[in-house]
């Protein structure tokens, strides 16, 4: 050997330098909260995110649906009885300027069936904001103007077809969505008051209590939703007013979505209650008040919200359900439900598929939720890696 | 130091007879069928400013004591006694509400860094939630506190707002210990502190919980399984065993020379630390036996080479066999059992002694 | 001497993760004779686990061995075969997994199915390498059990891995991993999950196993006790990298780089209520997306530091006497005699 070789010696560290990480990284990066990592998680789905715009669109169209409707729900054609949907041109002499043709009733002198036929000898221009029905926006202000329309009398533009009745679809599923779309939402919120107050107690307190509740649970889930909702909207008076079965509808859909919030949320206070955290705060004297708002609620708000956007299509198609079967929101008030229940019978849905059109829009919902909570599921746990 | 002899120092708590039995249930109308003796009759006293280290291995029943201590369980049976104002008051006579005061002064620090800390909470929330809960509503003390606490575990002050994910397994272990002395306890239960880190930062976080305890005073309960760590910080090593005590002793004697055959085994079993290091070897045959039907007689029989019949009958009891030593064993004055001679550092008469 | 067994040269696998790459494991080069015990020591995260994922070729997906070789020498072949350049999910390297090179982990209950006996998980083994009957395989299962300290072993050839205490389930697990008699045994921290008692056991079974099969193991451990008891060389990983490698009581006794200085200091020793403190390594491990260029360690170092410990181009490992390599620019001068 050429040299004496010695354990090198070392330098003692003072207290402050011994914990730090000599790599000082970025310090805004370690003060991002919780929801702010979700959110970049969220945006980088893109399904998801296309879900939560279509939502938007569509909660929005709900708001102004009055608007958008050129009609309103009663607006009856005498002359347009079961008219199919009509196209909208949109250039006429080479300029953008949207018109209709006008359709007529004619009879097939072979079948002897109404026919309509398309008049392409007029042309009516369409117009937006056009002067028409007066009616509320948001249900306060005064208006009568509508986004498109026409001027003439003797027309209507019917992009989706009119019903038995006559009354513009288009209108009455822009209208009805204002119902479809919160019924739901009333219901989920419900829910989840009930779901989490129940679910957390269940989950905390344990014991006895816990025994119940998941009994209860066990017992309402064990019926049979469709016959449950329908016992429970019979039993709702029929002189009600609308707007107070429209209420009952939503707790009746609550009745059973919070017994899955609850089991839901319960599962994942049992397994938080042995987070040492919890512990922790428990042996330096918190009360069970200050560890379920300050630990547990926190800990499972991002589950609350992605277990709520998953119900909320579920609530939507109960809805449907049981307004197509006679038993959810009557008319007057139109949801997609109601419209829905007039294309019951196979001869309508054969002559007239227009009529199914609500369908499309239940679905396009109903997937829109869908990914959208897939897609706030997979980004509320941040902290796993990618 | 300036330390007096532990036993010397007033005692701070002692748990007399403490027992814990978890009801084993079963069946849709949960009928209890039979219970784990978790702890199953436990005797031990902390002095004021000392370190007792309670050391025992999986199933031992060491975690459920300290949370017997820090009364977040209540106990089967037994007293747990804890001096304030001179006084001993019985805690487990005390009803809830009056706990209140009791869990200012003592407070706990876990094994897992990770789950220790809420991950939707800033340092600053963290470590002042004790501080909180007992009413400080003026956030500008708060901060002022935290700061101070940051400081005292050497954490950098400018890295309150930051969240648990952005620190290291020792850094976290730090808040956490903040967070434990934030209202200056009496008594800190340390549940395996450093087991879950890597070696070089045990030993970071071991001087800090000494230089803590230099500084403030505070008693230690710090359990472990780990026979090295215990060794290193505590004044006093309590062995558990199937939920008993099996023997108490200052930490150079009971290493040197235990008096417990199930202590000399655990001994045996440390991995040696120098690979010239000659050490006989005693291996235990078999597990430790369920704690829902532990064996009858001494609870270390069937695993124990030395045992005799009155061993397979006879519960031993814990007692004292010289000043500062207890041992639950029926044999303790015939047998010469086997410690670790300790490594050139401790000197070569340190271990001649009998 | 000059034949051994395996020999990695100059190994580098990667994670390829959306954050970037790590390099788990960074020119790792390794030698371990036939019969011997060779420790692998590091903290988590230092890439201990990835070298032996990367020699059984088991490695997550995300990861993949982009330079260097894996020299192993099968059974009654001159001839090194390189595993490093092995078909991953070919027929040879799993004749040779579970036959020539088999591997113990940490937990036991995450490698033995929850599904199937112990006896039909160890008989298949040994069905599928030695092409045995089925009645055989289960006797074959029995001796091995028997000879892994299994007390009524034929009793408990039907239990499931549940039924088992862990010290039972990590001696069944030994018993699969030699009921082929395999020349190499690579075990990750097989010991880690037990108690100390039961940790004593399995580490005498793995002795005298060692002597009776005649195999060598890789022991990888971050618990220096561990090593002391049962490596005769040892090297040190730090941040992908080998630090430090020699005799075991060279290393012990003589440590020549910081890390390993730190390692030994920081562990308590047992029985010894110091006077003063421990000498804790300061700091923490680097992130994995940011290692320091230059010596890894550089920024926890508490020796003297020089200007060449952040050469861009790293620093050697440098053999400073015979058969004890450190990487350490404290040691630039030193030559093997």
């Amino acid at each position: 050997m050429s040299i004496e070789l010695h354990p090198p010696e070392l330098i003692f560290p003072a207290e402050v330098e011994l914990a730090e990480a000599a790599v000082e990284a970025d310090e805004r990066r370690y003060m991002v909260s919780q929801w702010r990592l979700m959110g970049r998680r969220f945006v980088r789905n893109r399904a998801a995110l296309v879900g939560g715009v279509v939502i938007g669109i569509l909660y929005l169209t709900a708001l102004f649906a009055n608007f958008l409707a050129p009609y309103s729900v009663e607006n009856r054609f005498f002359q347009y009885l079961y008219a199919p949907p009509q196209g909208i041109h949109l250039f006429h002499d080479g300029r953008f300027e949207p018109y209709i043709y006008p359709i007529k009733l004619t009879i097939d002198p072979t079948s002897l069936r109404k026919v309509y036929t398309v008049d392409r000898s007029r042309v009516i221009p369409l117009h937006f904001f056009v002067h028409a029905e007066p009616y509320r926006l948001f249900g306060l202000i005064p208006t009568d103007v509508h986004l498109f329309g026409v001027d003439d009398p003797s027309a209507a533009v019917l992009l989706l077809g009119t019903d038995r009745q006559g009354r513009d679809l288009l209108s009455r599923i822009l209208i009805g969505s204002q119902i479809s779309l919160t019924v739901g939402l009333v219901g989920v919120v419900l829910s989840l008051i009930f779901g989490t107050i129940i679910g957390i107690a269940s989950g905390y307190f344990g014991g006895r209590l816990d025994d119940l509740i998941q009994r209860v649970i066990e017992l309402i889930r064990s019926f049979p939703t469709i016959p449950l909702w329908m016992g429970l909207s019979a039993a709702l008076p029929p002189n009600w007013p609308p707007l107070l079965t429209y209420f009952g509808i939503t707790v009746i859909l609550s009745f059973i979505g919070w017994t899955w919030l609850a089991r839901q949320l319960r599962g994942k206070v049992l397994a938080l209650r042995e987070e040492e955290y919890i512990h922790a705060a428990e042996i330096a004297g918190a009360s069970p008040l200050w560890v379920i708002t300050r630990h547990l609620i926190p800990a499972t708000l991002s589950h609350i919200i992605v277990i709520a956007t998953l119900a909320l299509p579920n609530m939507i198609l109960a809805e449907t359900a049981l307004s197509f079967l006679g038993l959810g929101i009557r008319p007057p008030l139109t949801s997609w439900g109601v419209l829905l229940q007039e294309a019951q019978n196979i001869e309508t849905l054969a002559n007239y598929p227009w009529l199914l059109s609500p369908l499309a829009f239940i679905a396009v919902a109903v997937l829109a939720f869908n990914f959208l909570g897939d897609g706030l599921r997979d980004a509320s746990d941040p902290y796993t890696v990618s | 130091m300036s330390e007096s002899t532990p036993s010397d120092r007033p005692i701070l708590l002692e748990a007399i007879g403490l027992k814990k039995y978890f009801p084993i249930q079963r069946g849709l109308f949960r009928r209890t069928v039979g219970y784990v003796r978790a702890v199953d009759g436990v005797d031990l006293a902390i002095h004021e400013g000392e370190t007792l280290g309670l050391v025992g291995e999986s199933g031992s029943g060491k975690t459920t004591v300290g949370r017997l201590i820090l009364r977040a369980l209540d106990a089967t049976a037994g007293t747990i006694r804890y001096r304030r104002d001179g006084r001993l008051i019985d805690l487990t006579a005390l009803p809830r509400r009056a706990l209140r005061e009791y869990r200012r002064e003592v407070s706990i620090i876990f094994q897992d860094p990770y789950s220790s800390l809420d991950p939707r909470m800033t340092v600053l929330d963290i470590v002042a939630e004790p501080l909180r809960i007992h009413g400080v509503r003026d956030e500008e003390e708060i901060r002022a506190r935290v700061r101070e606490l940051l400081q005292l575990v050497g954490l950098r002050v400018q890295h309150m707002n930051r969240y648990p994910y952005a620190f290291s397994g020792g850094q976290r272990q730090r808040i956490g210990i903040a967070r434990a002395l934030a209202l200056r306890p009496r008594l800190i239960v340390c549940d395996e502190p450093v087991s879950a880190l890597d070696v070089s930062i045990q030993a970071q976080v071991l001087n800090l919980l000494r230089a803590l305890q230099r500084q403030f005073g505070m008693a230690y309960l710090f359990i472990s399984h780990d026979l090295a760590v215990v060794s290193h910080v505590s004044s006093r090593v309590a062995v558990m065993y199937l939920g008993t005590i099996v023997e108490t002793a200052p930490v150079e004697a009971l290493y040197t020379e235990p008096r417990h055959p199930y202590t000399e085994a655990l001994l045996s079993a440390i991995p040696r630390s120098d690979p010239d290091e000659r050490r006989t070897r005693i291996v235990l045959p078999g597990d430790v036996p369920n704690p829902a039907s532990p064996p009858p007689g001494c609870r270390f029989h069937p695993r124990c080479r030395y045992a005799r019949e009155i061993c397979r009958s006879e519960v031993p009891r814990l007692r004292e066999i010289a000043p500062g030593r207890q041992v639950a064993c029926h044999l303790a004055e015939e047998l010469h059992l086997a410690g670790i001679q300790p490594p050139a550092a401790g000197g070569p008469g340190a271990a001649g002694r009998g | 001497m000059s034949q051994p067994l395996l020999e990695i040269r100059n190994l580098r696998t990667h994670f390829f993760t959306p954050d970037g790459i790590v390099r788990a494991v960074d020119d790792v080069s390794l030698e371990i004779q036939p019969g011997e015990t060779l420790g692998l020591v590091g903290e988590s995260g230092c890439g201990k686990s990835m070298t032996a994922y990367s020699i059984m070729r088991l490695l997550p997906r995300s990861a993949r061995i982009v330079g260097g070789q894996i020299l192993f020498r099968r059974r009654g072949q001159t001839e090194p075969i390189d595993l490093a350049r092995v078909d991953p999910g070919g027929d040879l390297i799993r004749d040779i997994r579970g036959n020539e090179i088999a591997m113990v982990f940490q937990e036991p209950m995450t490698s033995l199915s929850p599904v199937h006996t112990i006896g039909d998980q160890i008989g298949e083994a040994i069905q599928l390498h030695q092409g045995v009957s089925r009645a055989v395989a289960r006797e074959r299962t029995v001796e091995i059990l028997e000879r892994v300290g299994f007390a009524a072993a034929r009793q408990r050839l039907d239990q499931y891995p549940h039924q088992l205490s862990g010290g039972l389930r990590q001696r069944a697990m030994i018993a699969m991993a030699l009921s082929c008699h395999p020349s190499l045994l690579i075990a990750d921290e097989p010991t880690t999950a037990l108690d100390v008692t039961i940790q004593a056991q399995i580490l005498e079974l793995m002795k005298d196993l060692q002597q009776q099969f005649h195999m060598a193991i890789l022991l990888i451990t971050h618990n220096l006790g561990v090593i002391a008891e049962m490596a005769s060389r040892v090297a040190v990983m730090y941040m992908g990298k080998i630090v430090e490698s020699g005799d075991t009581r060279t290393i012990f006794h003589r440590p020549l780089h910081p890390y390993t200085v730190g390692l030994l200091r920081s562990t308590p020793r047992p029985g010894v209520r110091a006077e003063g403190d421990l000498t804790p390594i300061p700091g923490s491990v680097p992130d994995p997306f940011a290692v320091p260029s230059g010596c890894a360690f550089y920024p926890r170092c508490r020796a003297r530091t020089r200007p060449s410990c952040r050469s861009p181009e790293g620093i050697p490992l440098r053999e400073v006497e015979p058969g004890h390599f450190v990487r350490c620019t404290l040691y630039d001068d030193a030559r093997p005699g």
